[in-house]
C-alpha cells in the first residue's frame, strides 16, 4: 500500500507491505539506522521514536497507521550540527555506554520533557519505564534528564 | 590529580548521540546485498550434556551455506587452566587464553537477585524468553546512587582486587541479596534462594513462621 510520512521534516512517499511497522519503515525505507530494534516485542523502548511529537514504540506502530503523519528519529534532533540539550546531556552526564538503547532513551525524555518540563527523579524513572538499558543502572540516564530539564526552556 | 571522581568526556558519544552506532543489522554496504545471514541456534534443552551434534538436517534444507558448531573452530587460544590443575600460584595475567566464545552463568548484576531469572517447566522448555517476562530491572527499580570507595584489598590474587569489571564476581550481587534476606531476618528468614522474587520472600517467610510454630 501506499505510505505518505514526515520523517525529521522530509516528506517520504513509498509502496510498502500492509504488514510493515514503523521501525523497518524508519531503517529499511528512510534509511534512517540510529533507530534500533531490541526485541520485537514492546518490552525495551530501542525503537522510541515521535510520531507528531510524542514518543511511541515504533516496533509497535505499523508504517501504514504512521502515514499523514510526522515522524522524528534521533537523526532529526540536531540542528545544523547542534546537539539537541537531552543529547548534550546524555553527553556531558555520561548517560551512555555501548549506545544501543540511547536513541530509544533520548526521544522518551525529549517526550517526557514535553509533557513535564521540570520532573522530579520519581517521575523521569517512571516516565522511562519502558525503556530498557543494560549497561548504566540508569543512574547517569536519570541524572542527564534532569540536567537536560535545567537548560531546556521550551522543549522542542 | 586524581582519576577518581575526574570526569572524563568520551569522545565516541556524539555519534552515538547523532547518527547512532553501527550494529550489525546496520550496515548497508552493497556488497552485503546476497551476504548470507547467520543465525545462532540455542540449546533446545535446559542443563544438558552435548554429545554430539548432527546437524545433516539443517545442511539439506535449501540456502543453508554451512553450520559451524565449536568442534570447527580449530585456532581457538587455550582455556585458563581449571581449579582441578591450578597448583595454587597467582594466575599469570594477560596469558593467551580464550574466554568461552559463548557465556554460560556470567551475566550477574543487580538485576539476578531480584528479578531475572531462566525458568523451565518440567520438559525443559524455556518459560522466560522475552524481555518482558524475564523482567530485566527498569529505571523505577533502582534507587539513585552514591559512589563510595572501601577499599580492603584481598590477599588471593596480585591485584588485591575483588570485583573484577562487569564480570559476575562484584559486590552488588551480595550486597542486594543480604539485605533482603536482613529486612525479613526478624521473622526468622536466614535464606532466600537468589532471585529473590516476591513470590520466593513470601515462601521463605512463610516456611521460617511454620518452623518457629
Amino acid at each position: 500500500m501506499k505510505v505518505h510520512l514526515t520523517v525529521n521534516g522530509k516528506d517520504i512517499t513509498a509502496d510498502v507491505e500492509d504488514r510493515m511497522l514503523l521501525v523497518h519503515f524508519l531503517r529499511d525505507v528512510a534509511d534512517l539506522t540510529a533507530t534500533n530494534v531490541g526485541c520485537d516485542t514492546t518490552s525495551c523502548g530501542a525503537c522510541t521514536v515521535l510520531l507528531d511529537g510524542e514518543s511511541v514504540k515504533s516496533c509497535t506502530v505499523l508504517a501504514a497507521q504512521a502515514s499523514g503523519h510526522e515522524i522524528t528519529t534521533l537523526e532529526g534532533l540536531a540542528s545544523d550540527g547542534t546537539m539537541h540539550p537531552v543529547q548534550r546531556a546524555f553527553h556531558e552526564q555520561h548517560g551512555l555506554q555501548c549506545g544501543f538503547c540511547t536513541p530509544g532513551m533520548v526521544m522518551a525524555i525529549v517526550s517526557l520533557l514535553r509533557e513535564n518540563p521540570h520532573p522530579t527523579e520519581e517521575q523521569v524513572r517512571t516516565g522511562l519505564e519502558g525503556n530498557l538499558c543494560r549497561c548504566t543502572g540508569y543512574h547517569n540516564i536519570v541524572r542527564a534528564a534532569l540536567a537536560a530539564a535545567e537548560t531546556v526552556e521550551v522543549p522542542s | 590529580m586524581s582519576i577518581m571522581g575526574t570526569r572524563v568526556i568520551r569522545t565516541e558519544d556524539p555519534r552515538l548521540l547523532t547518527v547512532g552506532g553501527v550494529y550489525v543489522d546496520d550496515l548497508r554496504t552493497p556488497g552485503l546485498n546476497r551476504a548470507a545471514r547467520v543465525t545462532f541456534v540455542r540449546s533446545p534443552l535446559a542443563h544438558a550434556r552435548i554429545t554430539g551434534i548432527d546437524a545433516s538436517e539443517a545442511l539439506s534444507e535449501p540456502g543453508v551455506v554451512a553450520v559451524l558448531t565449536v568442534a570447527d573452530m580449530d585456532d581457538l587460544a587455550p582455556s585458563p587452566p581449571s581449579s582441578g590443575e591450578w597448583d595454587g600460584s597467582p594466575a599469570p595475567l594477560g596469558g593467551p587464553w580464550a574466554e568461552p566464545l559463548l557465556a554460560v552463568d556470567t551475566v550477574r548484576f543487580v538485576g539476578e537477585p531480584l528479578l531475572e531469572e531462566m525458568l523451565y517447566d518440567v520438559e525443559g522448555n524455556p518459560l522466560t524468553c522475552t524481555l518482558a517476562d524475564y523482567a530485566v530491572i527498569s529505571p523505577p527499580d533502582l534507587p539513585s546512587f552514591e559512589l563510595v570507595a572501601s577499599e580492603t584489598p584481598t590477599d588471593l590474587n596480585p591485584l588485591g582486587a575483588k570485583g573484577i569489571g562487569e564480570a559476575g564476581s562484584i559486590g552488588s550481587t551480595p550486597a542486594v541479596h543480604n539485605a533482603v534476606v536482613d529486612a525479613v531476618a526478624h521473622l526468622g528468614v536466614r535464606h532466600i534462594d537468589m532471585p529473590a522474587t516476591p513470590q520466593r520472600v513470601w515462601a521463605a517467610i512463610n516456611k521460617a513462621q511454620k518452623e518457629s510454630e
